[in-house]
């Protein structure tokens, strides 16, 4: 395995966004070369503000998007606001509007955002949020690939197949 | 009681179940479904959709502070993830073909575990002499899996092996279909799959954990979505009341924390467990 360069340090130096890396005290029983630690440590920190803001971001816009989509619901619908029987509707899971189900496919949600839709707007906060853990995966993909990881690369990319797979799934076991 | 009360009350609740399970370290899932389904009669696949989405967004907002603690082993995680991933499409698809009431019997028989999980507290189980003596693990070496983290209480770096890494994803893929089919991140199998199985130091196995609820919880909120189960009206006021109950809540309650807390946590749990079980039952 290349990485294995240095005995026993690799395993403390710099060298996936996993691996500890400790600062100034960092590898203080082992003593890596201390000219092949910097740049790895540059391009580590660089990945992890990288995934924190994916995760930081992709929380907030969807819970925007949501907010507004729950605000576009209340106004549009005034039967909404004061029907017992919209309730009931509600948590039966039949709310309708204009006479079709809430949108729950790609499609669906994206033409109905851009009718204005209330609630295909809530639906794509809902995608966005679902989205910011996959994105943080393939963040990972690419800095496994960066640090030239094969095995861990084929681990990431399985873990995001089977994320991608999982919508189709849902498409076909229940619509 | 109309709607628009509704969806303050949903967002209250959501609040509360955000912040209380910040505090304790439990995933809000658990009061979620079981304030949803006991309190308002949802539909329970409707709340475990939505209390799936809010286990996301908490998860991912907190794992963004996680990220920089380098205490998270990411190789382990994403090695397991495959495992809980898996787990997570099963359970989300068995969600759609088994009975309502048996899923209320299972929330119930993992709300008691949850329970007596906390009762216990989680102790360090392994040494840092023995760390080192764990069997070999010929898969553990060859992703080298096994690392150290620098604690900060005992000023130094503590370094483990990792073992038993396949009764490590089969725990896993067990962990994972539980989060699918019952809306809740499943910290409390993850964390001993980690710790009692695999050999990780508690705080590996509790930051790893964390990293982890998110990335399973997707996995199997893309089944709930695509089959509808994410009702829009129910789980954006739910999700939203977490994420803001989660961010505030160790903020807001600082008094609360302790032992005190968890107890009456612990009583509270049952009395839910107690209240799912009856309703799975009948």
């Amino acid at each position: 395995m290349e990485r294995h360069t240095l005995t026993g340090a690799d395993g403390n130096a710099a060298e996936g966004d996993g691996k500890a890396v400790h600062g100034p005290t960092a590898g203080s029983h082992e003593a890596p070369a201390p000219g092949a630690r910097a740049p790895e440590d540059e391009s580590l920190r660089k990945m992890e503000s990288i995934v924190a803001i994916v995760l930081r971001g992709g929380v907030f816009t969807s819970a925007a998007v949501v907010l507004i989509g729950t605000l576009m619901t209340l106004l549009d619908h005034h039967t909404y606001n004061y029907s017992v029987r919209a309730l009931h509707g509600i948590t039966a899971g039949r709310l309708k509007l204009h006479g079709a189900p809430y949108p729950h496919s790609l499609s669906s949600v994206f033409s109905g955002v851009a009718s204005l839709n209330g609630p295909a707007v809530i639906m794509l906060g809902a995608l966005i949020l679902i989205a910011t853990p996959v994105l943080r995966v393939a963040v990972s993909l690419i800095t496994f690939a960066h640090q030239r990881n094969r095995d861990f690369v084929i681990i990431t990319a399985i873990v995001l197949t089977i994320l991608t797979t999982s919508f189709l799934l849902g498409k076909a076991s229940g619509g | 009681m109309n709607p628009t009360i509704f969806t303050l009350i949903l967002c209250g609740i959501g609040l509360g179940a955000g912040a209380i399970g910040s505090l304790v370290g439990l995933g809000g899932g658990f009061i979620v479904v079981p304030a949803l389904t006991l309190l308002f009669g949802v539909n329970i696949r409707l709340a475990i959709g939505a209390s799936i989405i809010s286990v996301i967004a908490t998860s991912s907002g907190a794992a963004a502070a996680y990220v920089r603690e380098h205490i998270t082993n990411l190789r382990i995680g994403m090695f397991l993830e495959i495992a809980t991933t898996l787990g997570a499409i099963t359970g989300a698809y068995l969600a759609s073909i088994v009975e309502p009431r048996l899923l209320f019997v299972l929330f119930g028989v993992v709300l008691a575990y949850s329970a007596i999980a906390m009762i216990h507290g989680y102790k360090e189980h392994v040494a840092a002499g023995a760390a080192l003596r764990r069997p070999s693990d010929r898969i553990a070496d060859r992703l080298d899996l096994h690392d150290s983290y620098y604690d900060e209480a005992e000023q130094h770096d503590i370094p483990y092996r990792v073992s038993r890494t396949k009764v490590g994803l089969g725990l896993m893929y067990i962990a994972g279909t539980v989060s699918g089919l019952l809306g809740v991140g499943s910290g409390t199998l993850k964390v001993p799959a980690m710790d009692l199985a695999m050999g990780l130091p508690i705080k590996v196995s509790t930051a790893t954990s964390n990293f982890m609820i998110g990335v399973t919880a997707a996995a199997s909120a893309g089944v709930y979505f695509a089959r509808g189960d994410v009702q829009p009206t129910i789980a954006a006021p739910v999700a939203i009341g977490v994420l803001v109950g989660a961010l505030g809540g160790s903020r807001l309650l600082p008094r609360l924390r302790g032992k005190r807390v968890r107890q009456l946590f612990v009583v509270i749990l049952v009395l839910i467990s107690a209240d799912m079980l009856w309703k799975g039952i009948h």
